[in-house]
């Protein structure tokens, strides 16, 4: 074998005309193990032509794009490819939905390559030049499933100072090359980070000319191909069937191993590299520590790395709940301000102002709206954040950290990220459980996290705490968030016990990334990306809930008044909470103005304030009496619905608030990643908990 | 002796971190991080923070011993 092939090897020698042939669309597979750039790469390849999507039966996210290179001529077209980011794994031998999503896609697209004589895919494998021998005993499993492959060599930038294999400290195209000509299939080196001369023009010419002419991986007996094996109907390698023959399997990961260091050996002889070997137990030697290892000595370290680890997740707590309230409160004050001012006069001029129809869409569909867009500052921080964490490195460590107080819940220590962040925000949170790697951990996540106290369950607190217990306010509310951990905490053991007995820490080898910074543009991009998705999906049943609400109170029950101008007392949502209020009596809230401000609280916590004024009719915000008189006002009604023992149903209904549900936008959230089903289990047995643990509180309270 | 069957042997004998192995050994890093993975998914390998690593009751012994734990201190006779 010749050791001076160039990355551009004999393939991509013919890639010109691959390039200038008409192409159908073509479908590109981004094959990797995690964090080795392929979500970088996707999108330096795709650009803002992306979006999100379910795989199929699953509720595992993909990222699809549309992957356009210019023609090779100027009279040509362009040439465009559908391009899927593959949930990174590091074997075919799926232990994840995730990864099985990944061999599924792999195994399809190699059934589809060999019924057709056209080659309808490629998959590019991207290998880690920080960890060549893992990324290579994931090209020999995709290489054995028979499809065209292309590969991508990333993370060359880290190879000089972060890896103990000589091979990535080589010059990269050198590198490049030798591996090309030792695998037989071509090799790009990649920089995704530069659109340029990153490699992304070389990687579509080598892609077009495999599509053409796919060549196997020398050395790999794919179980069946159509192009380079000959063999259809010989039996396929399915990963994702049962192993019931150790011993084979044993022998086949030997042979996919040996593959791993000949492939090894064959490009340390094209580089003139002294050949690994086996050290004999007389000869240890000791690993160049890289700046990753001092500096997770540290944080990987208990001692260190827990307070360290608490103080990032205070950091995005502030972040969250601060940071992106003054934006929140801009956003809200203009919708509600200028921009309904504006509505309001427009539909003035048309004839139609103090209607129904300004009423539907001043009070109803703005206001969803603006319930949309004050939620974009949170989702924009709280993602931005997430990536920083992510991109950097620092995720991995914070789940190392937290793996063993996780484990009881039957999740690892990715689990706690969202939980704690669900303290600040719930919505977010729901977002956040996409760092956990499994479908069943996350669903446990989601369903746990609602009872997290979110800070707009604070103001309701704190008006309950100062009117009943206004000397110890701040116990009270301290209490709420202990039950809030000790209701997590139950309600994780609860749920493993029953509906998630198959939940179970997942064995935890975590490889932790290089520490890198983060790259800004990717950042951006995703941060956009997924704020996007919330605001078309959840925004879609945030402001068609808000619509209902307004149609409920502008239904008057008595027919005294019409539709659109209703006082609330008359109206049909106030007759509802007439008849929800009885099923609360035991918990000893069962008025009317408790029963609609929880109804509201559905909508949203924050709204549960405003709704005890509004039924207690009572001055609005911002007066000095306001706190005094609502005070009374709600240990008068308390008082007389509870026999006496305000207090207690108080505290009951504290309890309530905080378990009953979340709010519209944290369900539209829940829904979109779990869909209907769970969503609604969830949701009627919070209802089921919350009323019991509020009958337990007041029927406890009232008797001390 | 191939790689595979050395981090494995490695591993049933003395344990340890993936960087440990790889450098008693003297091999890469990402290749024994490759070996055990894939030796952890076919189940002959399982990592520390489950079973007995965990220092959680109900380590296994007798003849029902998983070859993850050959040679472990803490394996119960």
């Amino acid at each position: 074998m010749s050791c001076h092939g160039t990355a551009q090897n004999p393939v991509l020698s013919r890639s010109g005309e691959a390039a200038l042939a008409p192409l159908p669309l073509l479908r590109v597979l981004l094959v990797g193990g995690p964090n080795v750039g392929k979500s970088t790469l996707f999108n330096a390849l795709t650009g803002s032509r992306q979006h999100t999507t379910n795989a199929p039966g699953t509720t595992v996210e993909l990222a699809t794009g549309t992957w356009r290179t210019a023609a090779g001529d100027p009279a040509g077209a362009a040439v465009e490819r559908e391009i899927i980011d593959l949930p990174g794994t590091y074997s075919l031998l799926a232990r994840s939905s995730d990864e099985q999503v990944t061999t599924d896609a792999l195994w399809e697209l190699a059934r589809i390559s060999r019924q057709t004589s056209a080659h309808p895919g490629v998959v590019v494998v991207v290998l880690d030049a920080t960890a060549l021998a893992r990324s290579l005993y994931l090209l020999a499993q995709v290489a054995e499933t028979g499809v065209p492959i292309v590969v991508a060599l990333t993370m060359l930038d880290l190879a000089t100072t972060a890896t103990d294999s000589p091979l990535a400290r080589e010059d990269p195209e050198t590198l490049a090359g030798a591996l090309a000509t030792t695998l037989g299939i071509p090799v790009v080196r990649m920089d995704a980070r530069n659109r340029t001369a990153g490699g992304v023009s070389e990687l579509a010419g080598a892609v077009d000319a495999v599509a053409e002419l796919p060549l196997c991986v020398r050395g790999i007996a794919p179980s069946t191909s159509s192009f380079c094996y000959g063999a259809p109907g010989a039996a396929l390698r399915q990963y994702d069937a049962p192993h019931d023959d150790l011993e084979s399997e044993l022998e086949h990961a030997e042979a996919l191993f040996d593959w791993v260091e000949h492939v090894d050996e064959q490009v340390n002889s094209c580089l003139a590299l002294p050949l690994p070997r086996l050290l004999p137990e007389s000869e240890p030697r000791r690993l160049r520590r890289t700046f990753s290892d001092r500096v997770d000595t540290v944080l990987l370290n208990p001692w260190a790395g827990i307070p360290v680890f608490l103080a990032v997740v205070w950091l995005l707590f502030e972040l969250t709940t601060r940071f992106a309230a003054p934006l929140q409160s801009a956003i809200n004050q203009l919708v509600n301000g200028p921009l309904a001012a504006a509505v309001t006069w427009l539909l003035g001029l048309l004839g139609l102002g103090d209607s129904w129809v300004q009423g539907l869409l001043v009070d109803g569909l703005l206001v969803g709206v603006g319930t949309v867009l004050t939620f974009l500052p949170v989702m924009a921080v709280m993602f931005a954040a997430l990536g920083v964490l992510e991109d950097s490195g620092y995720l991995a460590r914070a789940a190392f950290v937290a793996d063993r107080a996780m484990r009881s819940l039957g999740l690892d220590g990715r689990a706690l990220l969202p939980l704690i962040v669900g303290f600040g925000c719930n919505l977010p949170a729901l977002a956040a459980t996409r760092t956990l790697p499994r479908a069943r951990q996350r669903l446990l996540t989601g369903m746990l996290i609602p009872l997290t106290s979110c800070s707009a369950r604070l103001t309701v607190y704190v008006l309950m705490a100062s009117a009943f217990f206004p000397d110890h306010a701040g116990t009270v509310i301290f209490a709420m968030y202990l039950t809030s951990v000790l209701l997590v905490l139950g309600g994780g053991l609860l749920l493993r016990r029953t509906a998630f007995r198959d939940v179970h820490a997942g064995p935890f080898m975590l490889v932790l990334p290089q520490y890198q910074r983060p790259h800004l543009r990717t950042l951006a991009m995703s941060v956009r990306l997924r704020v996007g998705s919330f605001v078309v999906r959840a925004g879609k049943i945030i402001v068609l809930t808000m619509v209902i609400v307004w149609a409920l109170m502008a239904v008057p029950v008595s027919g005294q008044h019409s539709v659109g101008h209703v006082p609330v007392t008359d109206s049909l949502y106030y007759s509802v909470a007439s008849g929800i209020a009885p099923m609360l009596a035991p918990a000893g809230f069962g008025n009317d103005h408790a029963a609609a401000a929880l109804m509201t609280g559905f909508v949203a916590k924050e709204v549960v304030v405003g709704s005890f004024a509004q039924s207690y009719a009572v001055a609005e915000p911002g007066s000095p009496t306001r706190a005094e008189s609502l005070g009374e006002r709600l240990r008068t009604s308390f008082a007389e619905s509870s026999g006496g023992h305000g207090g207690a149903a108080a505290l009951a209904f504290m309890v309530f608030l905080l378990a009953y549900t979340p709010c519209v936008a944290a369900l539209a959230e829940q829904r979109r990643l779990f869909g209907w089903r769970p969503t609604v289990s969830a949701l009627t047995a919070q209802l089921a908990g919350a009323w019991l643990l509020a009958v337990l509180v007041f029927q406890v309270g009232s008797r001390l | 002796m191939s790689a595979w069957a050395a981090v494995l042997d490695e591993v049933a004998v003395a344990g340890g971190t993936p960087g440990q192995v790889a450098a008693r050994l003297g091999l890469q890093t990402s290749l024994v991080k490759a070996v055990l993975d894939h030796a952890e998914r076919l189940g002959v390998v399982a990592v520390a923070g489950n079973g007995c690593g965990s220092g959680r009751p109900g380590c296994p012994g007798g003849p029902d011993v998983p070859p993850a734990c050959a040679g472990c201190p803490l394996a119960l006779p």
